[in-house]
């Protein structure tokens, strides 16, 4: 890999030296900062309660662990029903919004027809339309639908955000895959969609995969919405559930609520680490072509 | 990215010629360019009609009348903008709101850049510790907020506690309270939040330079300053203006971090446009003028977004 | 919750079991008798009151219902500003509940969305010796009940005996002037007293307004919508407040509802404005936790000092807020008139232990005070409450005024140095008389 932090063009006499000062000094500095307040929800959540709130011992280390505060997440809350209601409104709505998003994002990058050029540009700029001054008529809309007050009106609301950011990212991916692959394709006898599906998309999976993980990101923290749209405390999502049950007008149940948000970033976590690299190379290669 | 020339030299190559053989309708259509190009867009143009345009027109009535909640209200023009205008707090907001973003996308920059830079060196447990600095971007919003909320707590900071323990001050920091410091505390959090996007898509972004690029350059006699400025900055530039668009955009419309640390207060010194909105249009129940609050942030972002247009548009044409 | 097909006979038999002494109801359930309700549906609305039994009673109440009436009825509960968010988008959407645990602005913020229960109003004050002045104040709008007032939380100086002793004060002060001397002597002892002054919805209301009334200051005139505001009492109220703030523990300007809480259970502050639930959570904590039992034995519940212009106190006010966009408006009649049926509503006042008080002057000779000698103060602060807005009634202008936190941030600006005492309050005024304005447009 190419070094590009060092120290330029004085030639170093103390390598071990140079290398803690500028790799393990200042990755020590992005750990802690990044990474620590996880420690903190960590050490939280272990803190049985007369600890929790003790000024007088050292609030960076637990004497004595418990459970208890994961224990009162999973009998006196819905914590489990959350997780799979995220998990489902998670999926379905990344899966909506690739569905329609990718072949979208296709016909821009690759087709010419009229109004092409608006239909990209518009659709992007739907993206900017910030979540507080939709959510109002939202709810209104939803209602006349039918559809509001249940955790499927999510599943149907949170495309609204994906899907620019999808076609958008995926218009740039399939401009980084060559054309000529699929003229190829074309002239073996695929038709024009035949070359889409049997050539381009498989061609541009990492691009699909990161537009995926981010959707599910996305669809997954989301608040405003979940909130508004979703009575029943049975189809809450983890984000309002856990905040809404654990927080009371005058006190914060601050173990069960380090131990949710700890618990409720497990599985993207978890999507993330397998998927890493590919998210990455996938999000910039789209989002540079866009 | 070594495949983008290839690339837009293929855009649009039109498929007619291609066409000898005779075919059924249901075959032209999937096969005709222009009605498949129609065909694939149109459901997302659909949904975007149905569920943002549609209520993006209805907010903007609302932004025109004096609707509350409980009333539809009557058409009143522009006067919710003068009224805004007008207003100390809104104005203090917009401020706010500037500050925020331009403080938050600032660091996110400096240090997502620095940790990109640093991720790309080799060193031992990279993965891990690549795993490890993306949990920030992936703890739901409201939660990693109620972290901070807890970690800048008036009696409980153990930030407080290792600075004064550590002898470093005597009282410790009022993060959320001293007005002057709040603003810089929300927006440290929002920051937190984004530097692992920015990090790990201009990682990527080194990671495509071709390693002979690097070594054609180091023939040439170029040391690892000039190897920085003349090969890695202007290759990875386009990533990273990408990021920045695209954080400057989250972080102007950010709603959820500051709403979960101190709802605008202390004396509105941290309320940002989205929390304005929201306190306006559902807590004091003005729908007119908390519609009116969110529309002026437009502006803003789609000049933004012109510009990250035009400059994709005119690096593919190239 | 689901239905039961229990006939209903059986529980109204034991609901009147446990009722005791109590005389026959008064508010007459003739929906229920008539089965009318079955197979409908009933969503109702409400937080996390802090005492759990009063949550726990509210489910029970909705259950046995339930089961009286074959209706089905489900309780959905949300944190406070959750809450109002919920709320306000049922206003706006008219779908997702019935009913909504609400504050007294709701009734005035949304009249024209909520069903007129005058008539409810009227069969419930004659059954309780009437209503309370606050009660119509919060519930009545365009002369109609468009809701019914669940209760109101007084909010008491939770003091600490102990430390006031050790810096020389035996008493709770009654004066300002005296609070203000009480709170330099306990400063010096490194015991500092903290009064709210951040974005707290509940303390934020409760701590500051009374101070502004106690000077004499007021918000409106009595119409509602002259703005008040920029007055000699104001400018005093405003002065006390900087002049005590150089005592205060640092940080007030920030505190959310929790913070005076937490800074008072850490022994951190020795004086805050707060409603009994500091004393309930350490009273069921002190058997097992020595530093709660020590909370407990060492505090006490003040009243309000008396200022030039008198004594006052703000409570929160809690209401029942029934939708009227509601299909089910026979299902929310019938829930309120459980509620507030003697079998229900006098011994759910007792078990919150004046956490929550209706306001209904009979309830000063019911049976529902608590018997903790250190609770009993509520019983006279239960007498001196006055919503915001005043001198006008608690309009929306008026909710608009608390929701934006501009009395309180006008206390702040002044006594964090932002800016003296007389901008901070020519500050306020102008933020009211855009408020008014817009609201008055029409």
């Amino acid at each position: 890999m190419a070094a590009t932090l060092s120290s330029g063009a004085v030639r170093s006499y103390h390598p071990r030296l140079e290398r803690a000062l500028f790799v393990w000094a200042p990755l020590a500095f992005f750990l802690v900062f990044l990474v620590g307040p996880f420690y903190w929800m960590l050490i939280t959540a272990l803190k049985p309660d007369s600890e929790l709130y003790d000024t007088s011992k050292s609030p960076l280390y637990v004497a004595v662990p418990t459970l208890e505060h994961f224990i009162y997440l999973f009998e006196k809350t819905d914590f489990v029903l959350w997780v799979s209601n995220t998990m489902m409104v998670a999926t379905l709505s990344t899966a909506i919004a690739l569905i329609m998003g990718v072949p979208a994002g296709y016909a821009l990058a690759r087709m010419r027809f009229r109004g092409s050029e608006f239909v990209g540009t518009a659709i992007f700029v739907t993206y900017l339309v910030p979540a507080t001054l939709l959510f109002i008529p939202m709810i209104e809309v939803m209602a006349t639908i039918g559809m509001d007050d249940n955790i499927w009106a999510l599943v149907i609301v949170y495309p609204t955000f994906l899907v620019p950011f999808v076609t958008w990212l995926m218009s740039g991916y399939f401009r980084t895959i060559p054309a000529e692959l699929e003229e190829c394709g074309r002239i073996d006898g695929l038709t024009r969609l035949g070359a889409m599906l049997r050539i381009a998309i498989p061609l541009a999976r990492p691009g699909i995969l990161s537009a995926g993980i981010f959707s599910f990101t996305l669809s997954w923290n989301e608040f405003i919405y979940a909130l508004t749209l979703v009575t029943a405390s049975a189809e809450r999502t983890i984000p309002v559930g856990v905040l809404v049950q654990l927080t009371r007008a005058d006190v914060f149940f601050w173990g069960p609520l380090m131990a949710g948000a700890l618990l409720g970033s497990v599985p993207v976590a978890l999507v993330y680490s397998f998927f890493v690299d590919q998210y990455a190379s996938g999000l910039t290669a789209g989002a540079v072509k866009g | 990215m070594g495949t983008s020339a290839a690339a837009s030299g293929g855009t649009g190559t039109p498929g007619r010629s291609h066409r000898a053989v005779r075919r059924n309708p249901l075959t032209t259509l999937i096969d005709n360019e222009r009605a498949l190009g129609y065909l694939l867009v149109a459901p997302v143009v659909l949904l975007l009609l149905a569920l943002v345009a549609y209520p993006f027109f209805m907010a903007i009535g609302y932004a025109l009348s004096d609707r509350t909640l409980a009333d539809p209200g009557v058409f009143i023009g522009l006067e919710n903008f003068v009224l805004l205008w007008e207003n100390q707090i809104y104005r203090q907001t917009l401020a706010n709101t500037f500050i925020f973003t331009a403080g938050s996308v600032t660091i996110r920059l400096v240090l997502g850049v620095g940790l990109a830079l640093l991720l790309n060196e080799s060193f031992r447990f990279r993965r891990a510790v690549r795993a490890a600095i993306l949990l920030p971007w992936i703890v739901p919003t409201v939660l990693g907020t109620m972290a901070w909320l807890w970690l800048f707590n008036p009696n409980f900071s153990v930030l407080n506690y290792i600075l004064v323990n550590s002898g470093l001050m005597t009282t410790g920091f009022n993060w959320l309270t001293d007005p002057d410091l709040a603003l810089f505390s929300v927006l440290l959090v929002n920051a937190w939040r984004g530097v692992p996007f920015m990090a790990i898509t201009v990682l990527a972004g080194l990671q495509a330079i071709p390693q002979d690029l690097y070594d054609a350059s180091s023939i040439d006699g170029a040391g690892k300053f000039q190897r920085f400025r003349y090969v890695t900055l202007p290759l990875v530039m386009p990533v990273l203006l990408t990021a920045l668009v695209l954080s400057i955009i989250w972080t102007f419309s950010d709603f959820g971090i500051v709403y979960g640390l101190t709802k605008g207060g202390p004396m509105n010194a941290t309320h940002v446009l989205a929390t304005l909105s929201y306190q306006t249009g559902l807590a004091s129940g003005n729908i007119g003028e908390g519609a009116a609050i969110s529309l002026t942030m437009l502006p803003v972002l789609l000049v933004l977004i012109i510009w990250q247009l035009r400059r994709i548009r005119r690096s593919t044409a190239m | 919750m689901t239905q039961d097909r229990r006939p209903a006979r059986v529980s109204r038999r034991k609901l009147l079991a446990g009722a005791a002494a109590a005389p026959a109801l008064t508010l007459a359930t003739p929906s229920i008798a008539q089965g009318t309700l079955r197979g409908t549906k009933l969503t109702i609305l409400a937080g996390q009151w802090f005492v759990p039994q009063t949550n726990a009673m509210l489910d029970q109440l909705a259950a046995d219902l339930a089961r009286d009436s074959g209706m089905e009825i489900k309780v959905e509960r949300f944190a406070g500003d959750e809450l109002m968010t919920k709320t306000a988008s049922v206003i706006g959407s008219g779908r997702g509940a019935d009913l909504a645990v609400g504050v007294e602005f709701d009734t005035h913020l949304y009249g024209a969305r909520l069903s007129d229960v005058t008539d409810l109003a009227d069969e419930i004050g004659r059954t309780y010796g009437g209503w309370m002045d606050s009660a119509r104040a919060a519930s009545v709008t365009g002369g109609r009940w468009k809701s019914l007032p669940i209760g109101q939380a007084p909010a008491a100086w939770n003091w600490r005996t102990d430390m006031f002793r050790a810096a020389g004060v035996e008493r709770f002060p009654d004066t300002f002037a005296g609070l203000l001397d009480a709170a330099k002597k306990l400063h010096a002892r490194g015991t500092p007293i903290g009064m709210t002054l951040g974005k707290a919805s509940g303390d934020g209301r409760s701590t500051n307004y009374p101070v502004l009334w106690a000077f004499g200051g007021k918000e409106f005139e009595a119409d509602g919508r002259t703005v008040a505001i920029n007055s000699p009492g104001t400018l005093a109220a405003v002065e006390w407040y900087k002049e005590i703030y150089q005592y205060f523990i640092p940080g007030t300007t920030a505190w959310l509802d929790p913070d005076n809480n937490q800074a008072f259970l850490a022994s951190k502050i020795s004086a805050t404005v707060n409603v009994n639930t500091i004393y309930l959570a350490s009273r069921a904590a002190a058997a097992t936790d020595p530093a709660r039992k020590n909370i407990v034995d060492n505090m006490d519940h003040g009243q309000w000092p008396s200022g030039p212009a008198g004594r006052f106190a703000c409570y929160n006010v809690n209401v029942w807020l029934p939708f009227a966009s509601s299909p089910n408006k026979a299902g929310q009649r019938e829930f309120l008139k459980a509620w507030y049926s003697r079998t229900f509503l006098p011994r759910w006042t007792k078990i919150g232990e004046s956490y929550f008080i209706p306001q209904l002057v009979g309830f000063d000779t019911e049976d529902v005070w608590p018997a903790d000698p250190k609770l009993r103060i509520f019983r006279e602060l239960n007498k001196i409450n006055r919503l915001p807005g005043y001198g006008g009634p608690p309009t929306a202008a008026a909710a608009e005024a608390v929701n934006k936190y501009i009395l309180v941030d006008m206390f702040a600006k002044a006594c964090t140095g932002q800016m003296t005492p007389r901008d901070a309050v020519a500050w306020a005024e102008k933020e009211y008389a855009q408020i008014v304005r817009r609201r008055t447009r029409t």
